[in-house]
């Protein structure tokens, strides 16, 4: 089994070797997502694996997105196969027929065409005569769904897509929406070909970050291979957990940006214990691991960094609401690369939710 | 409540004069003061009326399919327009409403400029039709002859872009083409503006009257000879063998003609109603009539006179008494009642008041019955009955289309004015062959 280092390396190179240097997504049902990327098929990765490493190198810098599809999948499953049909308002059925509406001038009975089909001829149910001249004795004023499971009529049926995948049905607005993006190698990814490592990224390739003074991430990301395996087989707590500001619209590389981060470095290192490794993981993100750390202690220790990030500020100084993202290693978690997509996800959680407490979103598997 | 009724017995002994003077009339001053009324018009009109009510009582009802079967043949729907945007769509509805399941429908815009060709593209967008554009407007004919080219329907209707037809007429009219001797087929036109003003609701009699009973009453004994260009259905090979219609006004009944004289019949559908728009000016009426009853000395006395000739390869004893028919209560008649009208004056002097209530009478008798017959028969709805309430009119109605159709005779005979007639645009007036 390749580590991380290696496999984002034998992505970039086979991103080098496609045609424009270009990772292009295809049409392929068999996939979850509906697309794979045959150029990138050679390291026999999960669909899944694959788009994580893809992601991730773009996140270190080294792959550039592009726009190639965006579509609707499973908010369940996450699935593509979606059938999007109109449905029963009242029952949700997809047997649904559209018709107009007739209007019998003379009595002023309104119903359905079909209501009124008498062979090819048009009789009212209500007063028994025959509709025989358009705009004369009766009229289509509108246009009406008949639900054939439960006869309800609507001017307007629902949208709802059923997931062939799980078979779940959910409202269309509920669909999921993806893009699906195609990956190309850029200056950097290049570089980082050519020598053979990762280290023209932020500290890849080296073990510190000069920059903040943290561990560099390619180190952090060995250490926690590492500490994955050494856990899983001593039996050990472990946790990770990533934290990102809640208020992160400062300006990319702006001074607001580069003190908020080296307060939330500094807090880092006062607050975390030397047996742990801190990272950073974005501009704005920053890693750590927690060795010998349960499912209760981490949740203390993001309260710490906290406290030491806002005592940090002096009296009178802005406070620095942060995110988190917390994960305790279990028996799920099969790799390293598990673990940490579990606790981006955990922190994506986290800022998404508005109405958020500032308490940490700790992850139910942690529990 | 003493004056009315002075007014009344007034009235009724006034009605006992006359007819005491009216049965005081000796033999030979009676049949000269009643001939046309009792030899022509009563047999003619009132007697043919009786006859198709006892038809129509004993006819047995024809049900229309409950669905029809894989077979159906196709059916093209021509539909001709100039400058009908605002009525082309009404049109198209009422046929995407027809019961019968084959139907082609072709457009045909004459060169229009209110903007009906953009509108028949549109419902074309919408609905599947077939839409032709005439570049430049070349007339009735030739669009209906274009239509003919495009039309792949074993029958083909023909109809005004100012009517609409009710779900079944075209079942009813196609219907007809079960019986091989059957050529063209004539809806039964009524009016669907009746109610608009006292001159639609007269049309409206007339029209039940002429169009309705009568045609059912000649298509019953054979001597049906025009199908009217509102609405109209004939066998496709067959109109296209007689080389579909002739330019100029009156071409519906010149083709008609043609079909007769191949030894055709022609059908009438009571049930296949169509509903037209009728002329809501007296002058548009009177535009309207001259164009009709000029084809009376066009089509019937010059262009297809070999009816009347014996000789005639094929003659036929039907098409003779038709164009007979037609003559005599079309033309002769109403000349006859201006010779009539000065007898009456010049020899009657004192007693014209007497024949004039006498006539007036009998006549609100005769057409009081005649119009019920004609309500009852034709597409019989209660809210039509007010229409009774026209006929003390109908009289000075019915003297304005006599008078219009003398003035129409005397300038085709003497001028051959249809030929003039902006019914064809001028490039096909300069050229159409005169008779």
């Amino acid at each position: 089994m390749l580590s991380p280092r290696d496999r984002y390396l034998a992505l970039l190179s086979l991103a080098a070797n496609a045609r424009q240097q270009l990772l292009s997504p295809v049409p392929d049902p068999g996939v979850s997502s509906g697309f794979s990327y045959p150029d990138a098929s050679g390291l026999n990765l999960s669909p899944a694996e694959l788009e994580a490493d893809l992601e991730q190198l773009c996140e270190l810098g080294y792959l550039e997105r592009q726009f190639a599809e965006r579509g609707y999948y499973c908010p369940d499953c996450h699935h593509h196969a979606l059938m999007f049909r109109e449905t029963c308002p009242a029952c949700a059925s997809s047997n649904v027929e559209i018709g107009d509406l007739l209007h019998h001038f003379r009595c002023g009975h309104t119903a359905p065409e079909s209501e009124f089909q008498d062979g090819v001829r048009y009789t009212c149910r209500k007063c028994g005569h025959q509709l025989r001249h358009i705009g004369v004795d009766y009229e289509r004023p509108a246009s009406s769904y008949l639900c054939r499971a439960c006869n309800y009529v609507s001017s307007e049926p629902d949208t709802r897509c059923l997931c062939l995948k799980c078979g779940k049905q959910h409202p269309a607005d509920r669909a999921e929406l993806r893009t699906v993006y195609a990956y190309r190698l850029n200056a950097r990814g290049g570089l980082a070909v050519n020598r053979g490592e990762l280290g023209d990224a932020r500290g890849a390739g080296s073990l510190v970050d000069t920059e903040f003074g943290l561990y560099s991430f390619s180190y952090f990301d060995e250490r926690l291979t590492q500490e994955v395996a050494a856990s899983k087989r001593y039996k050990r707590p472990l946790s990770l957990m990533l934290v990102a500001f809640r208020d992160s619209d400062f300006p990319a590389g702006s001074n607001a940006a580069n003190d908020a981060m080296r307060r939330l470095v500094a807090g880092a290192k006062d607050s975390l214990r030397d047996c742990d490794c801190a990272a950073l993981f974005r501009e704005d993100c920053l890693a750590a691991l927690l060795v010998d750390t349960d499912g209760a202690g981490a949740p203390c220790a993001f309260k710490r960094l906290q406290e030491t990030v806002d005592r940090l500020a002096g009296e009178g100084g802005e406070p620095l609401p942060l995110d988190c993202g917390l994960v305790t290693l279990n028996d799920s978690h099969a790799t390293a690369r598990a673990l940490f997509d579990e606790a981006r996800a955990s922190l994506s959680g986290a800022q998404t939710q508005v109405a958020a407490e500032p308490a940490p979103a700790v992850n139910p598997s942690a529990e | 409540m003493d004056s009315l009724t002075l007014a009344f017995n007034g009235f009724i002994e006034y009605l006992t004069e006359v007819s005491d003077w009216a049965l005081s009339l000796h033999i030979d001053q009676f049949v000269r003061v009643f001939w046309a009324l009792l030899f022509l018009e009563t047999p003619r009109y009132f007697f043919t009326n009786l006859a198709v009510l006892y038809w129509w009582m004993h006819e047995t009802p024809v049900v229309e399919p409950a669905e029809f079967g894989p077979e159906t043949p196709l059916v093209s729907v021509i539909v001709p327009a100039l400058n009908e945007a605002e009525t082309i769509g009404e049109v198209v509805r009422s046929l995407r409403e027809q019961t019968w399941p084959n139907l082609e429908i072709i457009l045909i815009d004459d060169g229009s400029t209110d903007g009906t060709g953009e509108k028949m593209q549109a419902l074309a967008q919408r609905y599947h039709l077939r839409v032709h554009r005439m570049s430049r407007r070349q007339g009735k004919s030739a669009a209906i002859n274009t239509g003919l080219e495009l039309a792949r329907g074993e029958f083909v209707v023909l109809m005004d872009s100012d009517s609409t037809l009710e779900r079944s007429t075209v079942w009813q009219m196609v219907r007809h083409f079960e019986d091989p001797q059957v050529g063209a087929v004539s809806g039964n036109l009524t009016v669907r503006n009746y109610n608009t003003s006292l001159l639609t609701r007269l049309q409206a009699i007339e029209y039940l009257l002429s169009l309705s009973l009568d045609r059912r009453f000649k298509a019953e004994v054979g001597i049906l000879s025009i199908v009217p260009g509102a609405i109209g259905a004939y066998r496709r090979e067959l109109l296209g063998s007689v080389g579909g219609l002739e330019p100029g006004p009156g071409c519906d009944s010149d083709a008609t003609i043609r079909i007769r004289k191949l030894g055709y019949q022609i059908a009438f559908a009571q049930d296949g109603i169509c509903r037209t728009t009728a002329p809501t000016s007296v002058l548009k009426l009177i535009r309207q009539r001259l164009r009709w009853d000029r084809n009376l000395v066009r089509n019937r006395a010059r262009k297809h006179r070999d009816i009347f000739n014996p000789t005639f390869a094929n003659f036929s004893p039907s098409s003779f008494v038709s164009f007979l028919d037609t003559f005599l209560f079309l033309a002769i008649l109403p000349a006859m009642w201006l010779v009539y009208t000065v007898d009456m004056l010049l020899n009657f002097k004192g007693d014209y008041d007497f024949i004039l209530v006498t006539m007036l009478v009998l006549h609100y008798i005769s057409m009081s019955l005649r119009t019920l017959i004609g309500l009852v028969v034709c597409d019989f709805e209660y809210r039509r009955l007010p229409l009774l309430l026209s006929l003390p009119i109908y009289p000075l109605y019915r003297i304005l289309l006599k008078l219009i159709r003398l003035t129409a005779l005397t300038q085709e005979i003497f001028f051959r004015t249809s030929y003039r007639d902006p019914f064809a645009p001028a490039q096909v007036q300069a050229q159409m062959e005169v008779y």
